[in-house]
């Protein structure tokens, strides 16, 4: 039996009829409202049950995954990201909430139930139009020179990175963007922050928690000399990516001086492996690492070191890891483009 | 085209009334029943909460029996009836694997099953 909490120790939920989403005859899948950022996606389980449906809570954007096929309604249910079912009957007054009685997911019910796989979005009977997808496009990075499969990884790995840290910050400053949204990316710099594994688990985990408008995908790539590679994602990202590259170029020098006199005195007060549970609040280091830290974020031109530290619980030291980490992939991806082995058509990288 | 014991403005303007091929209707059994060529309203069945009168009254038909059937609360059905149905029998709307279709007045569609299959 998958279970987030007692169903009886839950409290009442009630959410919003949006429409339905399947027709057979009647109305066989439908689609709830509960919140900003959620949904309850819902079968008919008035011929096998005693209540009209049953209801599994999911986020925004795993919704959207569904919308595009990337999974069938079983796994939806099955593995919803909120992790709560309901059961419910629709009221006859479309404009009063729905009641919905929290459920256990057992055996029975997944027996009985959830859909068998094969049900996809693209079977709907109705359109779904209250989602406006962002618009993606494709940068196109032009390649040139040697390379080997490793490095194409490397260089889309710098991209996704930067591309997720950006967008990140982005939802974090963005007043519309809901409280929850902001603390699943809190819990993206929970990490331990003692060496190389924070560090990737840290963007990794961003690029999650982001959802489909965190990772740029590749969609093509040439593997001639010259050839190019393909990532498809959002324009203003990319945009922003390469601003962050020029300005790398024309300020290396600065970046570089800021980047080393926070890493040496992380490295000298041996806080590089060591996460900040030794380190007082008001500590003489700690200050110091978050005015280095606060230097190197000036310069860098990512985000400020108060958003990033703000993003991190207020953790100075994780602020000034990640701002060397992300200093770190901008350097790389520059290295990229000063071999002349990048280029984006219309920039000059010097 | 007449049709009979329709909500007001149904079948919904603009709708198809062309030749309507590779759709099926889901079915309990084997062989049809009249029962089975039914939309809800004709059933007696009362509009729920979030339903359009018009899709009530219409019959579900579908290019995707297997997807539709993978839903358990239409376990009951099993079988699906292949239709050929001709220009003129009725009013239709498709969207995606999903066709609403109104009979017009008169209309037998049984006669327009082309194969029965268990799905």
């Amino acid at each position: 039996m998958i279970q987030m909490a007692s169903p009886t120790l839950m409290r009442a939920a009630t959410a919003k009829f949006e429409q339905v989403l399947y027709y057979m005859d009647a109305p066989e899948v439908v689609l709830l409202d509960i919140g900003k950022v959620s949904k309850i996606i819902a079968v008919a389980t008035d011929r096998i049950s005693a209540r009209g449906f049953f209801g599994a809570k999911v986020s925004l954007a795993q919704f959207r995954l569904y919308l595009q096929d990337r999974f069938d309604l079983r796994h939806l249910m099955l593995r919803p990201d909120r992790w709560t079912w309901f059961e419910f009957d629709l009221p006859e007054d479309r404009s009063v909430r729905v009641k919905l009685d929290p459920i256990d997911l057992t055996p029975d019910i997944i027996a009985r139930i959830i859909p068998k796989h094969g049900f996809f979005a693209r079977d709907h009977s109705e359109d779904y139009e209250a989602i406006t997808f962002e618009q993606r496009s494709v940068q196109r990075f032009e390649v040139d020179g040697q390379w080997d499969m490793r490095e194409f990884g490397k260089f889309h790995a710098q991209i996704s990175d930067l591309y997720a840290l950006t967008q990140s910050v982005d939802q974090f400053v963005d007043a519309a963007v809901p409280l929850e949204q902001k603390r699943t990316i809190m819990k993206s710099f929970v990490k331990p922050w003692e060496g190389g594994g924070s560090y990737y688990g840290f963007f990794r985990s961003l690029a999650k928690t982001g959802g489909e408008g965190a990772r740029p995908n590749i969609k093509a790539i040439q593997w001639a000399s010259p050839g190019y590679m393909d990532v498809v994602g959002d324009a203003d990202a990319f945009d922003r990516l390469i601003s962050l590259i020029e300005h790398f170029a024309d300020n290396r020098k600065s970046i570089t001086d800021n980047y080393n006199h926070l890493w040496s005195y992380l490295k000298e007060t041996n806080y590089l492996n060591r996460s900040s549970r030794t380190l007082e609040r008001t500590s003489p280091v700690r200050i110091e690492i978050g005015e280095r830290a606060k230097a190197l974020g000036k310069v860098l031109g990512v985000t400020s070191y108060r958003t990033l530290k703000q993003m991190a619980g207020n953790d100075a030291l994780v602020a000034a890891k990640v701002l060397l980490a992300t200093e770190r992939r901008v350097s790389r991806l520059y290295d990229f483009f000063s071999e002349g082995r990048v280029s984006v058509s219309g920039i000059t990288v010097a | 085209m007449n049709f009979t014991g329709l909500p007001q403005s149904c079948p919904p303007t603009p709708h198809d009334v062309h030749e309507l091929t590779d759709v099926w209707r889901i079915l309990a059994a084997t062989a049809a029943s009249p029962y089975d060529w039914q939309s809800h309203q004709q059933r007696g069945k009362p509009v729920p909460a979030g339903a359009d009168a018009c899709k009530w009254s219409s019959m579900s038909l579908t290019r995707n029996p297997k997807a539709a059937l993978s839903l358990r609360n239409l376990a009951h059905l099993s079988h699906a009836a292949k239709l050929a149905i001709p220009a003129g029998a009725g009013a239709h709307k498709s969207k995606k694997s999903h066709v609403d279709f109104w009979p017009a007045a008169g209309t037998d569609i049984s006669q327009f099953v082309v194969a029965v299959e268990e799905v």
